[in-house]
């Protein structure tokens, strides 16, 4: 025999419960009572009909979808998972969404395909796509008649004209409209330059808008291979379109403005541009100006200087002038120096220190006795005059 | 310039890029003199086309229900 723990009992239970097929999703109608909300968000209370009562909880995770509903009293319905919790040995409904009895089929419909393809991944944020910046076509699910085409169109006009619309007509509520809306979807993306599809509506009664929260929109939308931009009723309506949807605009005007850049920024863009390209070259001839000019200081450096050369010039003549300057009086002293050497030898000057010349009476002089015979004529010169005299 | 018969056949998108990456070479500043007027010629160019484009355009809407009608309208009367 073997013997469990309580632990593993309450393991045991627990598993049994969640492994249930009809306990995982399950929608259950009845009566809140001791409802406490605690401050740590979580709603626990009791869920009751005449005859039964469970205990039941709804995390903070999840009161976003309805836990205003949960009032002492009220009568709810609640989809939600059976689960057992080990810590009580209690068997719990864990809600994860609560509607009003009475809210209409409608809206537990909705509930229950939202829980459904959220489940499933529709709504995953990390598979929404960004939408294309510069789209060549844009493709457009609506009513042909209604407001949605023409603000759409008013709109790309202003500002995005390079841009086509393919505009799929369709109907928009009535029994048609979901097999048209997601025949379009499916039609548009084929279209080559569709880039990106805008459904849309106008506002409207949830009934109205109920085509956008049907499961084959749904996927089509999920389906496509270009992002889809979602504009459907006003704002307060959040349909299950929008919730697939890659973008969720609050208005068609929106839709268009997501889809496309703003013709007037993409014109002053294109100027800043032209600004800054012309900028950037102006700085690009200013560098290059100034390495011609350091490389033209750097070259002067390398030119003969003719200045240099032409005092060089005049310093040589001008040596050349005062070397022959003094050349020439050197010249100059030198000459008057012989001719005063010259002059001590003059016969006249000798004369004039009282010597005398002796010449023949023909002027010859007279250098030796030997030339002289007695009674001969001779003359002798003084420096004042001359005189005959005859040898004796 | 002698490549205009190709510019005018880009897509706005291709030539804003295009303007984009211009104007980001000449903004990196290592470009030859020779390199940066042709870069500039080549911007002025683009940004020429990106402003017709942007001022001649006019939006064209395609409605599908009515190019259905006009083909199905072609097959019943083929001489049209």
């Amino acid at each position: 025999m073997q013997i469990y723990t309580v632990s593993q009992l309450s393991n045991y239970i627990k598993t049994l419960l969640n492994e249930d097929l009809y306990l995982r999703d399950i929608w259950v109608t009845g009566e809140v009572s001791s409802l406490s909300s605690p401050s740590s968000g979580h709603r626990y209370f009791n869920f009751k009909d005449n005859d039964s009562e469970i205990r039941a909880v709804m995390f903070r995770g999840n009161t976003a979808n309805g836990a205003d509903n949960l009032i002492d009293g009220s009568q709810v319905n609640i989809e939600g998972y059976v689960s057992y919790y080990e810590v009580r040995g209690q068997i719990q409904l864990y809600a994860r969404s609560v509607m009003p009895v009475g809210a209409g089929e409608l809206s537990v419909e909705f509930e229950k395909l939202r829980s459904q393809l959220q489940a499933e991944g529709l709504f995953d944020p990390s598979r929404k796509r960004p939408i294309p910046v510069y789209p060549k076509k844009i493709g457009i699910v609506t009513s042909a008649s209604g407001a949605v085409i023409h603000d759409i169109i008013t709109t790309l006009e202003a500002r995005y004209p390079l841009t086509e619309i393919v505009f799929c007509p369709s109907s928009v509520q009535g029994d048609e409209a979901p097999v048209e809306i997601a025949d379009g979807i499916k039609i548009l993306q084929q279209i080559p330059g569709v880039e990106v599809i805008i459904v849309g509506r106008g506002g409207g009664s949830a009934e109205d808008l109920w085509a956008f929260n049907t499961e084959i929109v749904a996927r089509a939308i999920y389906a496509s291979q270009v992002p889809i931009v979602s504009a459907v009723g006003h704002e307060t309506d959040t349909t299950i379109a929008d919730y697939v949807a890659d973008v969720r605009a609050a208005t068609p005007t929106a839709a268009a403005t997501i889809c496309t850049p703003d013709k007037n920024i993409l014109e002053q863009e294109i100027n800043s541009f032209l600004f800054r390209s012309a900028n950037a070259t102006l700085t690009s001839i200013n560098e290059a100006e100034s390495l011609v000019s350091f490389f033209l200081e750097k070259m002067k450096n390398y030119l003969p200087d003719i200045d240099v050369q032409r005092q060089k010039v005049d310093d040589i003549l001008e040596r050349v002038n005062l070397s022959l300057q003094s050349f020439l009086q050197i010249q100059k002293e030198k000459t008057k120096t012989q001719i005063s050497a010259l002059s001590t030898l003059n016969p006249e000057a000798v004369l004039k220190r009282g010597y005398a010349i002796v010449t023949t009476q023909n002027a010859t002089p007279i250098m030796s006795t030997k030339s002289i015979t007695t009674g001969s004529i001779v003359k002798t010169r003084l420096q004042d005059g001359e005189f005959e005299s005859k040898v004796l | 310039m002698n490549n205009s018969e190709n510019e005018t056949s880009l897509t706005f998108e291709e030539a804003i890029t295009q303007l984009r990456d211009t104007v980001q070479s000449l903004e990196a500043g290592n470009a030859t003199l020779e390199e940066a007027t042709t870069l500039f010629e080549k911007g002025m160019g683009l940004a020429k086309i990106c402003n017709e484009l942007l001022s001649q355009a006019e939006l064209k809407v395609t409605n599908l229900q009515k190019e259905f009608e006009k083909q199905i309208q072609m097959l019943e009367n083929p001489e049209d």
